[in-house]
């Protein structure tokens, strides 16, 4: 478990402390200090905007991410440099196959007093952070994957019995290589429909790439600077759920949810054709969360469809089920979602 | 300013632009459906064009409904509009959505919301609402020029079928009509016209005659010649009329007559062979003996000594006549042997009378009454009507003259077969009738063909009423159907020839029919009512027929028919009433035809069959 603390302390923005109704300044406000965040991130990570910004989205939402993508692409980098930028305390779970349950969560261990009386003391696991960095999760047997999908779902760790509540907010960032499939736990349906976003790590550029030979090689340290605190993160948290949706907006978030089951009225045909389960209703749910959070990174307290047009790919795509045709003919949940936005608008 | 009244009043005003807008462009579609309309009129008639309207209009009405449909504004599209314009993200629809519910306490964003919407309302005004503009689609151009098209192509029809109307027949053909039997004509008809003892209205239809001949000559073409002379013909038929209604006594006149004065209008009516005149005079003569038997014997008496006294003096005229010539004429002798056997009938029918058969006199009258139709009527040659028969001859031997020259035949063939026509009693030959050269009439409607009406063709001078008869029969104008001329007898010209057995006629006096047939008087055929190679279908290209209806005449008398045949059967002559009766088939024929009661495949040979019946015959069956 890594504590982070701020080198320096940055202008940060006005706090989203105050316990009034959050005007339009307040709205402003957080869309600064959000796109600071963004911008703080992108010094240290370079040439990965969407996945920050996804990350950003999932963190402020209050939802987990899973970030597919081949090693060496900045998935840990991004996740601690996170940490710092909001100040929050994060650690990183590099997930094994012999990885045990106790091993994340916590255990109890026997100690001895001064007085040579014997207790249990309870040690908390790496999952007592704030930000989870789940490396490499489908490595791990279902068993250990369970513990830290209890504590997505419940905030909160069982341990002999007692229950650990986890510091709030509570993210986990978890990570998964599409390359190395083999010997792996890939998470089930059910589980993977706990992450409220899914993003996929592209390669970077021919110009990204070199930038990061020279600004990672060289001697100097990239360390990004805390530009928010956690009461503001707790605040824009807050702030997030309250973003006015209208209902024509949330008439297209479950319009959008419907078309994704094969054979439902407005349902694309490809859609019919390739997918055997579509969204359950955290889909919609996860449009609407990460729709707000991407109208309040965009300085509006108002949700346009186009949020949830920009929110739709990385919310939906972990959560169709594709059918044997589809790896047949080359269809990716990608294509199928674009189709359902077409269908919709 | 809410974003609900903004919306609304946006709205309204995108509405009233795209109306203007859709109804320009339907503008154009609404050009060819009028001129569809036009076109269906002039080809179709009302019902088609009230079709080809109505449907337009629908498709126009559809069409824009549409169309307007698509354009539409109301709120809640029209933020939607502006939100896409300004890239709003969907401000103005959330808030306009929030104003409509109302913000809710537990949502403080809402009300930013609905402020950022209030404040960013002018910013969008100015382009909200799209500007007018008017463009034209390429279904539209090509409807309107389509729409052109057809205009241009039915003017373009119109003024060629008018032009080839106006445009003579046989341009060539410069003299149509001759000159010189036109002003014989003229100066028939001008007399008739000043003569003042003929009925104001008789000089007035001779003045509309008169009028119309001369605007045939100075006629340019020979299709407006042709339509005068028609006029003239039916205006000189309608002053015969009435000349022969003004010789016709009067019941108050015949009332008034004494006894001897009704049995010398009676033997001079007989000596002329009016049997028109007979039968009213008869009437009244069997009203006055059936007033009382002595009234009967009175009368009777009074008819036996006029009949004696004008067959002596007609015996006494004949016997200085021929004393003066040394010869007699077989022709004038015939006539006056037929007057002779008629005033011998007179008394005949006289004496019953006297012996008190009424009964018996009655149908001797009527058997005379018969006998007198199948025979011409000596002209006297001075009034206006004989004048009036004249005149119509030669306008109906005009007229088959023209006919001819305008059928191809150089002049002095078709003089040759005026003639010829007008000696048979026809007027045109078979293949010339029907010419429907734009006058207007169909051929055998009881006229000329295209001409007018042929003498004592259906207007039979004299075929008014019968006192106290109603509707002569053979009133009306019936096709093939010659009446009585009322004038003399002149070389054969529309006569019977002398000798020839008139047919019989079947009028009854006493019961008279307004479908039958005239008299069929014995003198040239029932005018053909246009047995012509051409029916009115295949005639030139007249935009309008006459509206007379064809009366077909019935059936030729039983009688009529029955001497035909029998004298046919025993062979002693060819019978002549064959020709009365061809020509009252053929007449039923024509009406038939022009009725359309007989295929247009058959129709040809039917004509063709009467034209060749007419060319066997011989002149004197005729």
């Amino acid at each position: 478990m890594t504590n982070s603390a701020p080198d320096t302390a940055a202008d940060l923005p006005t706090p989203l402390l105050t316990e009034t109704p959050p005007d339009e300044g307040a709205v402003a406000a957080a869309s600064s200090a959000l796109r600071a965040v963004l911008a703080e991130l992108g010094t240290v990570v370079l040439g990965q905007e969407m996945l920050c910004k996804e990350v950003v989205l999932g963190l402020f939402a209050g939802g987990n991410v899973l970030i597919e993508g081949a090693p060496g692409l900045g998935k840990t980098l991004l996740v601690r440099t996170l940490a710092d930028v909001v100040d929050v305390t994060a650690s990183r779970i590099q997930f094994t196959p012999y990885l045990m349950p106790a091993d994340i969560t916590g255990t109890q261990v026997l100690m001895r007093d001064a007085e040579g009386r014997s207790t249990l003391e309870f040690r908390a696991g790496p999952l007592f952070a704030i930000l989870v960095l789940a490396d490499e999760i489908i490595r791990a047997t279902p068993k250990t994957q369970s513990a830290v999908l209890e504590a997505m779902q419940e905030h909160s760790v069982t341990v002999a019995g007692a229950r650990h509540i986890l510091e709030d907010p509570f993210c986990v960032i978890a990570t998964q290589n599409n390359i190395e499939m083999e010997g792996t736990y890939p998470l089930p349906e059910a589980q993977l429909d706990r992450f409220l976003l899914k993003t996929v790590v592209g390669s970077p550029t021919l110009e990204v790439l070199r930038a990061i030979g020279v600004a990672t090689t060289g001697d100097r340290v990239m360390k990004a600077r805390r530009v928010m605190d956690r009461p503001t993160l707790r605040g824009i948290q807050r702030l997030v759920r309250q973003i006015v949706i209208a209902p024509h907006v949330a008439d297209a978030a479950a319009r959008m949810t419907m078309a994704t089951h094969p054979g439902q009225a407005g349902a694309p045909e490809k859609v019919t054709r390739y997918v055997r389960f579509g969204a359950s209703p955290r889909a919609m749910q996860a449009l609407l969360l990460a729709g707000r959070a991407s109208a309040l990174t965009a300085g509006r307290a108002w949700v346009g469809v186009e949020d949830l047009h920009a929110v739709a790919h990385p919310v939906l795509r972990h959560r169709m089920i594709l059918g044997f045709d589809a790896t047949l003919d080359g269809i990716t949940t990608d294509s199928l979602i674009a189709s359902v936005i077409q269908s919709v608008s | 300013m809410t974003v609900t009244h903004a919306l609304a009043r946006w709205s309204r005003a995108s509405n009233r632009r795209r109306a203007l807008e859709v109804a320009a462009r339907g503008a154009p579609w609404l050009a060819a459906a009028v001129a569809a309309t036009w076109a269906a009129v002039e080809y179709g008639g009302a019902m088609v064009a009230g079709i080809v309207g109505g449907a337009a209009g629908i498709a126009i009405v559809i069409g824009a409904t549409f169309a307007m449909r698509r354009v539409w504004r109301v709120p809640a599209t029209m933020a939607r509009a502006v939100d896409r314009d300004q890239g709003t993200a969907d401000l103005l629809q959330s808030a306009y959505a929030i104003e409509a519910r109302g913000p809710s306490a537990d949502a403080p964003l809402e009300q930013v919301v609905v402020t950022q919407a209030r404040a960013a309302l002018p910013r969008f005004a100015p382009s909200a609402v799209a500007p007018i503009r008017f463009t034209l689609s390429a279904p539209g151009a090509a409807a309107a020029l389509a729409g052109a098209v057809l205009v241009f192509l039915v003017a373009a029809t119109e003024h060629g079928s008018q032009t080839a109307i106006a445009e003579p027949v046989a341009p060539t053909q410069v003299t149509i009509v001759d000159e010189e039997e036109l002003a014989r004509l003229q100066e028939l008809v001008d007399a008739i016209a000043n003569d003042l003892r003929a009925s104001p209205e008789a000089r007035a239809e001779a003045k509309k005659a008169s009028e119309a001949l001369k605007r045939a000559a100075k006629a340019s073409t020979a299709g407006t010649a042709m339509a005068e002379m028609s006029k003239a013909s039916r205006a000189l038929d309608a002053a015969a009329r009435k000349l022969a209604a003004d010789a016709m006594p009067s019941p108050e006149g015949m009332a008034a007559m004494s006894l001897p004065q009704l049995a010398e209008e009676l033997a001079r009516a007989t000596k002329e062979s009016d049997a028109e005149k007979l039968a009213a005079l008869a009437r009244e003569a069997m009203r006055r003996a059936s007033m009382s038997p002595e009234e009967a014997a009175a009368l009777g008496a009074a008819l036996e000594k006029a009949a004696a006294a004008a067959a002596k003096a007609a015996q006494d005229g004949q016997n200085g006549q021929n004393g003066a010539s040394g010869a007699q004429d077989p022709a004038a002798k015939a006539a006056h042997e037929e007057m002779m056997r008629r005033l011998s009938k007179l008394g005949a029918a006289g004496e019953r009378m006297k012996a008190g058969d009424n009964n018996d006199a009655e149908q001797a009258l009527r058997a005379l009454q018969r006998l007198m139709r199948e025979q011409p009527k000596p002209s006297s040659g001075d009034g206006s009507q004989d004048k009036a028969e004249q005149a119509r001859r030669m306008m109906a031997q005009m007229q088959a003259g023209q006919r001819a020259m305008m059928n191809g035949a150089n002049p002095g063939d078709a003089r040759a077969q005026a003639q010829r026509a007008a000696a048979m009693g026809q007027q045109g030959q078979p293949g010339q009738q029907g010419q429907m050269m734009g006058q207007g009439q169909m051929p055998g409607m009881g006229q000329m063909p295209g001409q007018g009406q042929m003498p004592g063709n259906g207007q039979m001078p004299g075929s008014g009423q019968m006192p106290g008869s109603g509707q002569m029969p053979g009133n009306g104008q019936m096709p093939g159907n010659p009446g009585p001329p009322t004038g003399g007898q002149p070389s054969g010209q529309g006569q019977m020839p002398p000798g020839g057995t008139p047919p019989s006629s079947r009028i009854n006096p006493g019961a008279p029919r307004p479908d039958q047939i005239g008299v069929i008087s014995g003198h040239g055929a029932a005018g053909t009512s246009g047995t012509s190679s051409h029916t009115p279908h295949k005639a030139g290209s007249p935009t309008a027929f006459s509206a007379e209806q064809v009366t077909a005449p019935t059936a030729v008398t039983p009688e009529g028919a029955v001497r035909a045949i029998a004298e046919l059967t025993a062979g002693a002559h060819t019978p002549t009433g064959f020709g009365r009766v061809r020509d009252h088939y053929e007449a039923i024929a024509e009406a038939a035809i022009r009725r359309d009661d007989i295929p247009l495949t058959r129709r040809e040979l039917i004509q063709r069959y009467f034209t060749v019946l007419r060319n066997h015959e011989s002149p004197e069956v005729q």
